[in-house]
């Protein structure tokens, strides 16, 4: 027997599976009859050639596990879905529990430990969602395994929130900036006849303001968006980013904001009890709203973009573009006249009406490229930053441009101005 | 794809059909091997006894372990069941052969 055969012998067993002896035993007859053909003697040299022409040992392995898998392929998606949405309720928990300060266990598959700060939690959620996996691998190896041919369930969700709207924007933009302004009457109550009427704490009106801010700031992002994959990312991330947020803020509250001021111990715990109620109220809502944006995403995993087709701009294309610029000159007009003494304020309206006008323009015009007259669409940065300007056509009309590199010719020019005909939706 | 991953996946039941039709006695698999090589065909043992084991586990072949001799055998034979599927898998090459014969009369080949 030579070295060479058992160190062969020995890599083919550790990758293989089922009866390994058996195999091995058989592999090895092969190897010595080959090896000593019709002489009737197995020289190293031949031993070798044999074991060189059965090639690879974990490629000879795996021919024997064909059909074999751990788990099976099309359970892929699966795997993936199970796990966001089992982690996406394993945050909420890390939330529950970061809010009321204790454990949170719902008996067998969510567990959170008591977190004593938030370096814990961020260590925490690692082990959380290798734990997930690790559950949801195991559940699918079960069924892979299972001769019953199971069938495991596809949780789905209405998609109706997919096109974001502007007009949300503003309302929740208003909401904002109500909350802002009941800021400093926190805390306050007032005598109006039998009613006494208590304004939320300086506590609370912070998680809100924090949280209005995160969301505000996704559903601007989603309305910029141009596909329905990255709308949906960003609702996940935002759901992510509003639980992350109330983790921190909630920390991080000044001692005393929590409270109303001036009342009793017994109606101070009463009052702390029912701001962790509210607080774990606000978790729950966030995680079941983030389940359902994981399933969202999941549905348009993997999907393409439609192929989108383009046509010479026309007037009304010129009318449309006239309209919003007016629009966003009036904004300015307005803003410079009522707001110019807060100038974070004007700012914020300024490049808020910019992205708007931008955004609009990237998803309603393509762009013919001066050099290879191939067509092609551009993003949102890319439109923004991009030098442009108007130019005379042949026949006599004006055709707005911007100076791009074609994705086709990868040549520099000034690419005109042409609209989509079909939508950039999936 | 390249034309030997087709060859491979052509070859993945017309094989089996070789293999089932040669185990009508039983053999081991160098002798197997040995028999299709001197037909003409070419089987790498790395496919081939990967496959037996696949077709033993089917209840298609049955096994025994020959250790009379200093070199220890494990033949293969055929069993009542894989007969069965041996004339199935002929019933449908046949087929196959007549569909593919009727298409490539049309076909004025180089």
């Amino acid at each position: 027997m030579t070295k060479n055969l058992e160190n062969y012998l020995n890599q083919v067993a550790t990758y293989l599976v089922g009866d390994r002896e058996d195999i091995i035993m058989e592999i090895r007859g092969h190897i010595l009859e080959k090896a000593a053909g019709p002489e009737g003697e197995a020289t190293p040299e031949a031993i070798d050639r044999v074991i060189e022409e059965l090639g690879d040992p974990q490629s000879l392995a795996s021919n024997y596990s064909e059909g074999k898998d751990i788990i099976l392929p099309h359970f892929r998606n699966l795997m993936f879905l199970y796990t966001g949405i089992l982690f996406a309720i394993h945050l909420g928990a890390t939330a529950v529990a970061a809010v009321t300060g204790g454990g949170v266990a719902v008996f067998p598959l969510i567990f959170v430990p008591e977190l004593g700060s938030i370096w814990e939690t961020l260590f925490f959620l690692p082990f959380a969602f290798i734990f997930d996996f690790g559950l949801v691998s195991l559940v699918l190896f079960a069924v892979s395994q299972s001769k019953g041919g199971l069938k495991l369930p596809i949780p789905t969700v209405d998609s109706d929130q997919d096109r974001p709207s502007p007009w949300v924007l503003l309302y929740m933009g208003l909401g904002l900036a109500a909350v802002a302004a009941a800021w400093q009457y926190a805390g306050d109550w007032y005598q109006a006849g039998n009613v006494t009427i208590i304004m939320p704490t300086q506590g609370f009106l912070t998680i809100a303001l924090v949280l209005l801010g995160v969301a505000v700031w996704f559903y601007f992002l989603k309305v910029l968006s141009r596909s329905t994959f990255m709308r949906r990312l960003l609702a996940v991330l935002g759901s992510v980013a509003s639980l992350a947020a109330l983790i921190i803020t909630n920390a991080h509250l000044a001692p005393g904001t929590r409270l109303v001021e001036g009342v009793d111990p017994e109606h101070a715990r009463l009052n702390e009890m029912g701001f962790q109620a509210l607080l774990v109220l606000i978790a729950v809502l966030i995680t079941i709203d983030l389940v359902k944006h994981v399933i969202r995403l999941f549905a348009v995993m993997g999907t393409r973009r439609a192929r989108v087709e383009f046509a010479p701009a026309d007037s009304s294309d010129w009318s449309a573009t006239i309209l919003r610029l007016a629009l966003y000159m009036g904004l300015m007009v307005g803003a410079g006249v009522f707001i110019h003494h807060v100038p974070w304020l004007f700012a914020l309206v300024a490049l808020g009406g910019l992205a708007w006008l931008v955004s609009w323009h990237s998803k309603r015009f393509g762009f013919r490229c001066g050099k290879c007259s191939q067509e092609f669409e551009i993003s949102f940065l890319a439109d923004l930053i991009s030098p442009h300007g108007f130019t005379k056509e042949p026949g006599g009309g004006l055709v707005g441009w911007h100076l791009l590199r074609c994705p086709h010719c990868r040549k520099w020019s000034r690419a005109t101005v042409v609209k989509k005909l079909t939508k950039p939706e999936i | 794809m390249t034309a030997e991953s087709f060859e491979k996946e052509m070859n993945r039941g017309f094989v089996q059909l070789l293999v089932l039709l040669l185990l009508e006695r039983d053999m081991y698999g160098y002798e197997l091997a040995r028999e299709l090589g001197e037909r003409g065909y070419l089987l790498e043992e790395n496919t081939l006894y990967p496959l037996l084991r696949r077709l033993e586990g089917k209840d298609i072949l049955a096994s025994r372990w020959d250790v009379t001799e200093n070199k220890p055998r494990k033949y293969y034979g055929i069993t009542p069941a894989g007969k069965d599927v041996r004339a199935e898998l002929l019933r449908i090459w046949r087929e196959q052969a007549a569909l593919l014969e009727s298409l490539l009369g049309g076909i004025d080949h180089d």
